[in-house]
């Protein structure tokens, strides 16, 4: 009778011990798929949970190594601006998730008939009263007041790069002129002058959060206007806006940009990389990290993490542990019979053959089966708790990991229980028996 | 012989296959427990992460006659879950004098106007903490010489380094502030620091109060002499931190419940953006934490009435031979009990110990990463951003409670019985005979 046959037959005819074997090995895959499962989300969370702390480094002019000029207005740096090429080389970098500019310029509305559409709590000064405080904004979710929840969007989409001639204002001036998304409104810089008229799109309006009257935000020229009067626009829009303004415009460069990285851990490798990039001249801009939030919260995220990957890892060894042991068991429990097969002169090496098959048949369809069921224990426990569901999300590559080794640790640990018995002669073995 | 040394025998006889179960046993138990620790310091990390993620409310109650006062102050940081840290701060402006009475220059060039009774003024801004200021933190303001005001400065003020020169005043000096409008008072006020700006002022509109040059820093005793000069102290704004800020709301209703201020008057806005932000995701990786130890709970009860079925079947030959010398099955089956809560019974002793001792091979690895993590940062990001409050955090301890341990006995001994009674059945239900000729 062949090693084949011989273990066929033995899986068949013992078929309570093999499906009491083959329960085990499907119970101990499916915890373990479900832990590598678990690995992989968990590190997807911490990805994202260090992603929500808003990680970002800014670039600005050098106004300390450049020169300076002295102008109508006073004295004013001469140092280089951030063009839209190195902004754009800089975004490049892998790992960075958005950026922003941020310039401010006050702009006047108004309907297609030339009236001005006045601003919220007016003080009475017909020329004031229709300035909009203006924030030029290339992602304008990734601006400041967006970022920090002052404010936040309640009907539209926030600016993209990609568009052109469009505004966000206030839910409030909004309401105040019965304005709906899709509206065209008219801005000008100075509307006594030759400045052009552009006409911008209405596509969101913002909500204010913030208690704007707390004097804590009066230290600039925004704090001579209500959050509610502030309005968002393009750099294409505002390009036209300040076809008159030399040197202020978007295409001639920004005082300063913020980039924002996916993952704050990769921050100080970005930044290198940044200054790393030759064509620009990093004598003329200054690079600051934005990473208070991450460096408070990094080292308990990181405890965090440690934590559960420590407890999957800990799932996983021991579950080889118990596979081995069970294994020995079933093992000890059959030296009876290989001594009666030694006696009937097969090969020591036939038996280990066998055994080896045995289980192999048994785990040729625990794995696969396991698989389906893990998929079915991290969708219903994970449906539990609503979004976790969604991450621990067993593949075909954990699958193939548990069948790779599991097969190494069950070939192992059949052999390595096998030894004694094997050292023994058949006589010693039988006589052991009795 | 008797159950007990039936029972007893067997383990000591069967020496391979006892410490095989105790193996089994001890790595189940020791794995629940480990599981159990590590959830909980999971929970302390998170909770930690709550902390680091700073988020508290700010009251404005410049609305309110008598603003904020020390009693409601008091209130605030008694409750509970308020953190140790707060600032409180005032706006104001004030006449700047000489001791002599004389009044003081202040910079005009480049205001937009200055109003009457304001040719000799500043902004003043009074806080608890003067580096916790939105010049300091947000407008570029750098202190240059002296010092910080803190929370045991009394009459004391941080003014520009353009103001010093123009008046000759330095770290030391006196000077004598005088309130405008309704009130005549005059505090005498001690030079503790000089700032200087490093950023220009942003506004083309400023009127000469505003001028960064003519803005300067005082405390909130100062602040109360010249507008109330009562005796006790008024804040304009808190701004006050929560431990937890899961916990924000809850503590905010009881804010919300001391007496003696109008409370429907004060504007009250919470600053949890960062928790908000963290606060879903964070919650998900506690939940896969739960949800894992959920299945490794189910797959070990169940992999335990596996094993134990196995344990059974392999002895019905020597439960045959025990039905035939005349022991009843119950007898049988209450020995085979015996047998494995006897090995329990010494597993949970030990897995008390090997789980404590995993436990703490984890506490060590987390401290010396840790250890290791808080050199890179300061040796990198050399910018100044890297301010650590670790102190305030609850230090991460992973151990095995005694409730957990007696919840795993109890649990432990239960699935035991229950995987024995149920993998006997089918044996003690048949005859002696039957089980026989069935080992042949």
């Amino acid at each position: 009778m062949n090693v084949l046959k011989r273990a066929l037959l033995y899986v068949t005819k013992k078929r309570g011990k093999s499906l009491l074997l083959f329960l085990i090995i499907f119970v101990i895959s499916t915890l373990v798929l479900c832990g590598l499962a678990s690995l992989d989300a968990e590190e997807e969370s911490s990805l994202e949970l260090r992603g929500t702390t808003g990680t970002s480094f800014t670039v600005a002019r050098n106004l300390s190594s450049g020169s300076w000029s002295n102008g109508a207005s006073g004295s004013y740096s001469t140092q280089e601006y951030i063009s839209n090429d190195i902004v754009e080389k800089i975004s490049n970098i892998d790992g960075i998730q958005a950026y922003d500019v941020s310039s401010t310029t006050i702009l006047h509305f108004y309907d297609v008939d030339g009236n001005y559409y006045e601003c919220l709590n007016p003080i009475g000064y017909a020329n004031v009263d229709c300035q909009y405080y203006t924030n030029t904004s290339i992602n304008s979710e990734y601006s400041s007041l967006f970022l920090s929840q002052t404010f936040s969007l309640s009907e539209g989409r926030h600016i993209v790069v990609t568009d052109e001639n469009v505004v966000l204002i206030s839910k409030e001036v909004a309401k105040k002129h019965n304005f709906q998304i899709g509206d065209e409104i008219y801005g000008v810089i100075d509307p006594d002058s030759s400045d052009p008229v552009v006409a911008l799109k209405i596509i969101g309006t913002f909500e204010v959060n913030i208690d704007k009257t707390d004097e804590k935000n009066n230290y600039n020229a925004a704090s001579y206007y209500d959050y509610e009067n502030y309005a968002y626009t393009d750099i294409n829009a505002m390009e036209t806006l300040l076809t008159n303004y030399e040197g202020e415009r978007p295409s001639d460069g920004y005082s300063c940009v913020d980039f924002f990285v996916s993952d704050p851990e990769t921050l100080e490798n970005i930044i290198i990389e940044a200054q790393a990039i030759s064509s620009i001249d990093w004598n003329n801009f200054t690079i600051t990290a934005n990473d208070e939030v991450y460096e408070r919260v990094a080292s308990s995220m990181s405890d965090m993490s440690s934590l559960i990957r420590v407890l999957m890892i800990i799932i996983v060894a021991i579950s080889m542990g118990i596979i081995t042991l069970i294994l020995s068991m079933w093992l000890k429990s059959r030296i009876h019979e290989t001594g009666i097969l030694l006696a009937a002169g097969i090969s020591k090496t036939s038996i280990l053959l066998q055994h080896i098959l045995e289980v192999g048949f048994i785990a040729f369809f625990s794995f696969p089966l396991s698989y389906i069921a893990s998929k079915a224990v991290a969708g219903t426990i994970g449906g539990l708790f609503e979004k976790t569901a969604d991450k621990v999300i067993v593949t075909v590559r954990h699958l193939r990991l548990v069948c790779g080794i599991g097969v190494i640790i069950l070939i192992l640990a059949i052999v390595v229980s096998c030894i004694p018995t094997l050292k023994l002669k058949p006589k010693e073995i039988l006589s052991k028996l009795s | 012989m008797n159950l007990w040394k039936r029972a007893y025998l067997h383990i000591t006889r069967k020496k391979g296959k006892s410490i095989l179960m105790f193996c089994i046993l001890l790595i189940m138990s020791t794995l629940i427990l480990t599981c159990f620790a590590i959830q909980s310091a999971t929970d302390t990390a998170a909770f930690n992460i709550r902390t680091s993620l700073k988020s508290g409310f700010t009251i404005n109650a410049k609305s309110v006659d008598t603003q904020l006062e020390g009693h409601i102050v008091s209130g605030i940081m008694d409750t509970n879950g308020i953190a140790a840290d707060f600032n409180l701060r005032s706006y104001f402006y004030a006449e700047y004098y000489s001791l002599n009475g004389q009044l003081l220059d202040i910079t005009t060039d480049g205001a937009i106007e200055i109003p009457e009774g304001y040719e000799h003024a500043g902004k003043m801004v009074s806080n608890t903490y003067s580096n916790m200021d939105t010049y300091f933190l947000e407008a570029g303001f750098e202190l240059i010489e002296g010092q910080h005001i803190t929370a045991n400065d009394r009459n004391v003020i941080i003014i520009s380094e353009t103001f010093a020169s123009q008046n000759g005043l330095s770290i030391g000096d006196t000077l004598v502030l005088g309130g405008i409008g309704e009130t005549d008072g005059h505090v005498k006020v001690e030079v503790v620091g000089i700032f200087k700006a490093t950023l220009p002022l942003d506004a083309g509109v400023a009127p000469s109060y505003d001028l960064y040059e003519n803005i300067s820093f005082s405390d909130n005793e100062t602040y109360s002499q010249l507008y109330y000069h009562d005796g006790d102290t008024h804040y304009q704004y808190g701004d006050f931190y929560v431990d937890d800020p899961a916990e924000l709301d809850t503590i905010l209703s009881d804010v919300m419940s001391i007496s003696g201020i109008e409370w429907e008057k004060c504007i009250i806005t919470v600053n949890d953006v960062d928790y908000q932000n963290a606060k879903a995701i964070l919650e998900t990786l506690q939940n896969l934490v739960t949800l894992i130890i959920f299945v490794v709970i189910g797959v070990s009860t169940l992999l335990l009435a596996l094993i134990l079925t196995l344990w059974v079947k392999n002895r019905i030959y020597e439960t045959g031979i025990l039905l035939a010398m005349g022991f009843c099955k119950r007898n049988i089956l209450i020995q085979h009990l015996m047998e494995i809560l006897m090995v329990a019974f010494v597993t949970f002793v030990f897995s008390f110990l090997t789980s404590s001792l995993i436990a703490q091979n984890i506490g060590e690895h987390l401290l010396n990463q840790a250890a290791t993590e808080n050199q890179v940062v300061e040796t990198n990001l050399a910018e100044g951003t890297a301010e650590k409050n670790t102190e305030t955090l609850t230090s991460i301890e992973v151990t095995v409670s005694f409730s957990n341990l007696l919840l795993i006995y109890i649990i432990g001994t239960g699935i035991v019985m229950l995987s024995i009674l149920l993998s006997s059945y089918p044996i003690m239900r048949m005859k002696p005979k039957e089980i026989l000729t069935k080992m042949s």
